[in-house]
């Protein structure tokens, strides 16, 4: 079974009008069926968090939908899922925002992305 | 009659569900019987092999499949021990309605790819990588 598979599978969970706490039980039946199958790494999580960076960067919406699309090869369907799921994650705290090391790794690797755009 | 072609790799993962042979349009699984008496009726038949996307929705359902597998199997139990003890309690209950759940996701998840095939997609304008 290829990861594109549970990718989608795991993109189609997100956009289902359910209990999070249900979706959450589906989504680790899913995991289970892809380590099963020897398959690791799904994007969704880092997709998601890519994207509530970027938000707790203060970017522009449309800004981030054209990263996400960059970087992870999505239309902009599945960029504004990523987006609309990271809006449900809470942010960092605006006083410890510039302290993360992670937000100035972000923009180096975001660098060429950007030039992309 | 158009047929379009699921290959080993595919079938083996879901026999119960993925089979060799769909009918394009309609997606309604045929043997190589049914093929071998259409041609004997002189009906023309085309065979193609299954496109990138209708391989990945027959597996997206193999694993949809699976999983609904192990969800039986848990309402199976949780119905076994709800047997054993009368009334059924809290936690059997909750067990039940979890089951319930997560069945009902697994359904929605299988919808948009039960029509399998290409032709039953929805053209998906304006987003190339959809």
């Amino acid at each position: 079974m290829r990861k594109a598979t549970y990718q989608q599978l795991l993109d189609g969970l997100a956009s289902i009008a359910a209990s999070e706490d249900t979706k959450r039980q589906f989504e680790e039946l899913i995991r289970r069926s892809a380590a099963l199958d020897g398959v690791t790494g799904l994007e969704r999580s880092e997709r998601v968090q890519f994207a509530r960076r970027l938000l707790d960067l203060h970017q522009p919406r449309t800004i981030i939908s054209k990263r996400l699309m960059v970087r992870y090869e999505i239309g902009r369907t599945q960029a504004y899922k990523a987006i609309n799921e990271a809006l449900q994650l809470s942010g960092f705290p605006d006083g410890n925002r510039t302290q993360t090391g992670s937000n100035e790794a972000l923009d180096e690797r975001t660098l060429n992305e950007s030039r992309l755009l | 009659m158009k047929v379009v072609y699921f290959d080993r790799e595919i079938t083996d993962q879901a026999p119960s569900l993925i089979g060799s042979f769909c009918v394009d349009p309609g997606a309604r699984w045929i043997s190589l019987v049914d093929i071998v008496a259409a041609i004997d009726r002189g009906e023309p038949v085309e065979i193609r092999p299954a496109s990138e996307g209708e391989r990945q929705r027959a597996e997206g359902l193999a694993v949809i499949g699976g999983i609904a597998v192990q969800l039986t199997q848990a309402q199976a139990q949780a119905a076994g021990a709800a047997a054993t003890t009368h009334p059924c309690s809290a936690t059997e209950r909750r067990l039940c309605e979890n089951v319930h759940a997560l069945r009902g996701i697994g359904l929605e998840l299988a919808k948009p790819l039960l029509g399998l095939l290409d032709s039953s997609m929805p053209a998906a304008a304006g987003d190339a990588h959809e």
